[in-house]
Order: structure tokens, then sequence, then C-alpha cells
């Protein structure tokens, strides 16, 4: 069950990483800064409330 | 995935506004109300729907003014860039907070009435990867969904409500005033914000076919929910009396639980899909508006690209009350302290600056030229 809740959590952080890149590349810089800080968070998140 | 990119019309507008606020008779909003207002908690939930019409009826004014523009573009458009900006970020972190505790309600329901041997952590993962689903296909497809649905879904709760009253017992509402008139005003005045989903509700705005139709169904839906939540709250104090009513945390799925269709025992299997998909459909909704907000403020036009991480966080936040049944209920009560001066004053702040700017009569210019 933690492997997988890690998996989506890592699938989703990766696409939110892409995006955040893409708002970079668009010139959207605090979009970007903001997208790409709430996917570390994503990750960062379940040592605190999932695998406590 | 396609994303349309059509627009509401009134039907679907109505449904979605009947789907996400009347499915709150079934979960903990009843027990909220019940533990002030006492049996009186339909009268004061018809209150709240009475009170929120200024609010409302306020908000759809500062909307008149402003028709391509949804809720965090009047909210920059009349506050400027930095406090508007504020203004919207406090709004998203209590809408995502609901949310997060909402969601955390309904797993804690599935988890605890239907569900009991599977994880909770599955639950939530499945439920809100429909939900993202959902959401991820657009508001039109949402609407869609929730008028097809939306006879099936009211027809079984109807039937749920007439069998509960043929069971019930009428006396149990008396004394009509509970404890108190001024009981009620306190109750009503305290949970307010049950409806606060009407000021979300303006993040769609521009999304509705017409102003006319946003305004009409705003307040259709508005007298529908307020009579439906009403009609199920006597439903429970006739069933259980308000005592227990009180001590059930979902007193709804007890009531499917309880009652019996003639011969037919176990009635909640009937039941308790229809509900579930009111649920998908709610969040999905929910999410929708976190995402549109959050894109609004960071100005992401490509907004359905934050579904996922904020689903995400909504889940990995959602996990980790350790008793959720405790924990949520008593968040949920501070949230909707907290929503009720939200919704009640930033509507008159919003029609005041509005007037103040001059925008109603810039909007009176336009309809006679």
């Amino acid at each position: 069950m933690v492997y997988l809740i890690w998996g989506i959590v890592m699938v989703v952080c990766f696409y939110s990483l892409a995006f955040g890149v893409t708002l970079w590349k668009q010139k959207n810089k605090p979009g970007s800064i903001v997208v790409i800080l709430l996917s570390i968070t994503s990750i960062i998140l379940p040592y605190f409330t999932y695998v406590k | 995935m396609i994303q349309s990119k059509g627009k509401l019309g009134i039907k679907e507008f109505i449904s979605i506004i009947a789907l996400t606020i009347g499915t709150k008779l079934s979960d903990d909003t009843p027990s909220i109300i019940y533990e002030n207002a006492k049996n009186a908690g339909w009268i004061a939930t018809i209150l709240i729907g009475v009170m929120s019409f200024i609010p409302v009826i306020i908000l759809i004014k500062v909307f008149s003014a402003h028709k391509d523009k949804n809720l965090h573009e009047v909210i920059i458009y009349l506050f400027g860039k930095i406090l508007g900006n504020l203004i919207s970020i406090i709004i998203l972190v209590l809408g995502a907070s609901a949310l997060i505790v909402d969601s955390g309600v309904y797993v804690d329901i599935i988890g605890t009435m239907y569900f009991t041997k599977t994880p909770p952590s599955i639950i939530y993962l499945i439920l809100m990867a429909v939900c993202a689903y959902g959401a991820k296909r657009g508001i039109e497809q949402i609407g869609a969904v929730s008028w097809l649905l939306l006879p099936y879904l009211k027809i079984t709760l109807l039937v749920a409500v007439i069998v509960s009253i043929n069971e019930g017992t009428l006396g149990f509402i008396f004394p009509i005033w509970g404890e108190g008139k001024l009981e009620i005003v306190k109750a009503s005045a305290k949970n307010l914000s049950i409806f606060s989903d009407f000021l979300f509700i303006g993040l769609i705005a521009p999304l509705v076919v017409s102003f006319k139709d946003f305004k009409k169904g705003t307040i259709i839906s508005l007298i529908f929910v307020t009579l439906e939540i009403s009609l199920a709250m006597v439903t429970f104090v006739m069933l259980f009396d308000y005592t227990t009513a009180e001590m059930l945390s979902y007193p709804f799925h007890e009531t499917i639980r309880y009652i019996q269709i003639g011969f037919l025992t176990n009635v909640e299997t009937l039941f308790f899909p229809f509900w579930l998909v009111a649920t998908f459909i709610r969040f999905s909704f929910y999410l929708y508006l976190s995402a549109i907000l959050l894109g609004g403020i960071l100005k992401i036009k490509e907004f359905e690209y934050l579904i996922p991480l904020v689903t995400t966080i909504v889940i990995l936040i959602g996990l980790s009350p350790d008793s959720p049944s405790i924990v949520l209920y008593t968040m949920r009560q501070y949230i909707l302290l907290l929503l009720s001066p939200a919704f009640i004053f930033l509507p008159p702040l919003m029609w005041l600056i509005a007037k103040i700017r001059g925008d109603f009569k810039n909007e009176t210019v336009q309809e006679s030229s």
C-alpha cells in the first residue's frame, strides 16, 4: 500500500514539475515557482501524514 | 484528455448546485445544526437559507456589472492586485480546507458504514481519483452528468424521505421552536456557511450561458437546497428524535440503514450507489473550483493541469487525522465558523466598492445603449 501511494505521488510530482517547467518557459515565473514548490510539498507531505 | 470548453445551461447549473450543496444533508451537517438548534434544526436550516439570500442577491448584483468576469477577476478588479490576490488566497485556503475536511468526512462515512474492512487510504485514493478524472473533463461534462443523474438521485432521496416519514413519529418535532427562538437564530448565524458554496459558485459565473440564467439558477437552487435539507432534517428528527439524531454522526446513512420498504430490508444497497455518484460529482466540482481559483491567482490559463497536484495534496492531508470521526467533526465546525463571516461580509463589501467606483452606472449606460 505504501509503495502504491509513493508511486502515485511520484508520478503526480513529475507531472506537476514538468508543468512547472512549461510555465517557466512561458515566462510565468511566479506560477512556475508555486507549482514546483507544491510538487515538492506533495513529495514531502507523506512523511508527515501517511508514513508517520 | 479532451476538456470541453462549452458553457453551462441553466438546468446543468441548477443540477450542479443541487448535488453539491444538497448532498450536505447526508454528511455531518445535520448533526452540527442539531447540536445548537435541537429539534428545531429544520427551522434553523430555513433561516440559514433566508439569511443566505442577502449575500447571494448582493453577489448577483455585483456580477451584474461584471458579467464576463469570475469571482477572482471581480475581486482583483474591485480590491486591486495585492489586496485582491490576498483575499483570493484566503478564499482558496478556506475552500481547500473545506474540501479536505469534507472529503475526509465522506471517506469516513464509506469506511465506517459500508466498506468496514477496506483501508481508508484505498477508499480515499479511489474516491479522489474518480473525482479528479471528472474535474479534468471540465465543467460542461460535470454539468451534463449532474443533469443526467439528478432525477434518479432526487427520486431515491424522496423515497427515503417518504418511507422515513411513514415510520417516524410526528410528535418528535415538538416543541416546534426547540430550545427557543434565540437559540435557532444563534445556530443559524453560526452555521450560515453551509451555503457558502454560493460564494465559490461565482468562479463559474462567466461559464453559464447568460447572466439571466446565472441569476435565475442561483436563486432557484438556493430555494431548492434549503427546502431539501430542511425536509431531510424534519425526517431525521421524526425517525430518531433529536437526542439520538444529534448524537449520530451521519443521520442520513443511519436512516437508510434503519428504514424498510415493504418486505425489503437492507435498502441502503439501493440508496448507497446513488449517493456515491452524487459524492463523485460534488468533489469533482470542488476540485475544479480549487484549480480554477489557484489558476486565477497564479495566472495559469491551463489550470486543469493543476487538478492532479491539488488532488494529491488533498488526499495526503486528508489522510492525516488518526480518528477522523472526531477530528473532522471538530474541524468542520471551525471551518463553518470561519467561512460564515467571509460569506456574510465579502459580498456587501464588494457591492459597496463597486457602487463607489460607479460600476452599476456603467452597467445602466451599457444596457440603455
